[in-house]
């Protein structure tokens, strides 16, 4: 399927309209390995709009034993609680106005933002916050090598991982040759993880932080090698959301990868990667 | 995502960033990720009248609607890891669940059944809340002007589709047309819609 195809199904397949087969080669195009001509963006476009249809229905508020109903199933906890009960007690003519959701919603932005950046400087070391363009405009390699070891052994200081693990990392950060591949979030969480890779030696780890165990998902990492996503297994993770695993010798046995890939699949992991990537980090040629 | 990394080159990376930067409902569906409940009672206040609105649409009925935001909200407690842009936003990706849900209720439905529940709830301004009355009439009024701004095969081809889960023949019948055309209505109806109503998207409001 061309971009262009894709393009004129995407009303089709968000009304629910194609037919299977046609639905699966729609999704399937999102994963391409091609430069897109804006599909995604032409997908969730015409999710907000479709969304939109329902804003010209009559309004209705669902009544309070629906959120209460949620809370009973999702178990909110008393130290969640206190502030949603506030919430829930508020009556409806005390809503905010329109201008006063907008104030909200800015206090929100505001208050998200500065815990970002409270978090940002206060772990400095997790440079996967910013920008991969920054990163690849700063030219001093020497310095930025030096740097990401840095990152990664005080990422292995933290790890609750097994003294021999954190041995083996030690010991591959110290092999000539090694490099370092920091992998960045792709999303709003802070996710953060390492890739230590020696090509000559045909050795590479992963070491992960904050990767919080899924309910009935799995993380899974991707080597990628000329287009090609190759699975280098689930990440099982402790309850820190640490993990420091081996790559196989099979993986790595094709040569060098491009990029390493951190997707979240379905419980034990899938052929191909089928969610989203929250974590992504380039092999620095 | 993937095409990103396939094409290191001209701001490939940077595309990718600026992709998941945060709009504010983004960051609080990433906060209910981390099992944040104030983070989810806040998409509630703003997303459960919408996702109300289009399973009360579809269903008929208050309370089989009201359940679907039940499920809806509690789907979006535990799948928000999931979440992905290519979605749209928060609300967007919050009404297309309610949707969802609401289709798959009526699937398992009987014809007969439906005929009843229809029948049960005549008035679907049960409750009304005033002030969410004004905050959301602007919206309501531009999203009316589009539709009826579209021509009548292109609006009736879209809503038969959203709403009562039709198929592109089962449409065709339906409007007497025949079939490619259904698809091309649908597909320049919605164009016309996002463009005219572009400015209330997310990230897009003056």
């Amino acid at each position: 399927m061309s971009c262009g195809e894709f393009k004129d199904n995407v009303a089709a397949y968000v009304l629910g309209l194609l037919e299977p087969g046609e639905r699966a080669a729609f999704e399937a195009h999102l994963d391409e390995l091609t430069a897109h001509d804006g599909c995604r963006e032409a997908l969730a476009e015409a999710y907000e709009t479709t969304a939109l249809l329902g804003a010209a229905l009559p309004t209705m508020q669902p009544r309070a034993q629906v959120w209460q109903a949620i809370e009973r199933e999702i178990g909110a906890t008393p130290a969640a609680g206190s502030n949603v009960r506030e919430s829930t007690t508020r009556p409806a003519a005390a809503r905010p106005e329109r201008s006063g959701r907008r104030r909200e919603l800015v206090a929100w932005t505001l208050a998200i933002a500065a815990g970002l950046l409270a978090f940002v400087f206060g772990m400095e070391y997790r440079i996967g916050q910013r920008t991969l363009a920054d990163r690849e405009h700063e030219l001093d390699l020497a310095s930025a090598t030096d740097r990401d070891k840095a990152i990664c052994m005080r990422e292995l200081a933290t790890a609750r991982v097994s003294l021999r693990e954190k041995e083996a990392a030690l010991s591959l950060i110290g092999s000539p040759g090694t490099q370092l591949v920091q992998l960045a979030a792709q999303g709003a969480e802070p996710y953060h993880a390492s890739a230590l890779l020696n090509p000559a030696e045909k050795s590479a780890m992963i070491l992960t932080t904050a990767l919080t165990p899924l309910q009935g998902k799995d993380y899974q990492l991707w080597l990628i090698r000329g287009g090609e996503k190759i699975s280098a297994g689930v990440l099982r993770t402790d309850p820190s959301g640490a993990t420091l695993a081996r790559i196989s010798d099979e993986v790595l046995a094709g040569g060098r990868p491009d990029a390493f890939a951190v997707t979240i699949e379905p419980q034990g992991g899938m052929p191909q990667p089928t969610g989203p990537i929250i974590l992504l980090g380039k092999v620095p040629v | 995502m993937w095409e990103k990394i396939a094409s290191p080159s001209a701001g490939g990376y940077e595309g990718a960033m600026d992709a998941s930067s945060n709009t504010a409902d983004q960051a609080l569906l990433a906060r209910v990720s981390r099992g944040d409940a104030a983070a989810l009672r806040a998409l509630y206040d703003s997303c459960s009248a919408r996702a109300l609105s289009v399973a009360h649409r579809v269903l008929g009925t208050r309370s089989e609607a009201e359940e679907v935001v039940q499920e809806t909200f509690v789907q979006v407690w535990r799948q928000a890891t999931t979440y992905d842009a290519s979605r749209g936003g928060a609300m967007a990706w919050i009404a297309t669940i309610a949707r969802s849900r609401a289709l798959d209720r009526l699937r398992t439905r009987a014809a007969s059944d439906r005929a009843v529940a229809r029948s049960e709830d005549p008035d679907p301004v049960a409750e009304p809340a005033p002030v969410e009355l004004a905050a959301q009439r602007e919206l309501r009024t531009q999203v009316i002007a589009a539709l009826a701004a579209l021509p009548q095969e292109q609006r009736s081809a879209i809503e038969l589709a959203y709403y009562e889960d039709l198929s592109h023949s089962e449409i065709a019948a339906r409007l007497g047309d025949p079939l490619g055309t259904v698809k091309t209505r649908v597909r320049l109806g919605l164009a016309k819609l996002a463009m005219l109503l572009g400015s209330h998207r997310p990230g897009e409001s003056s």
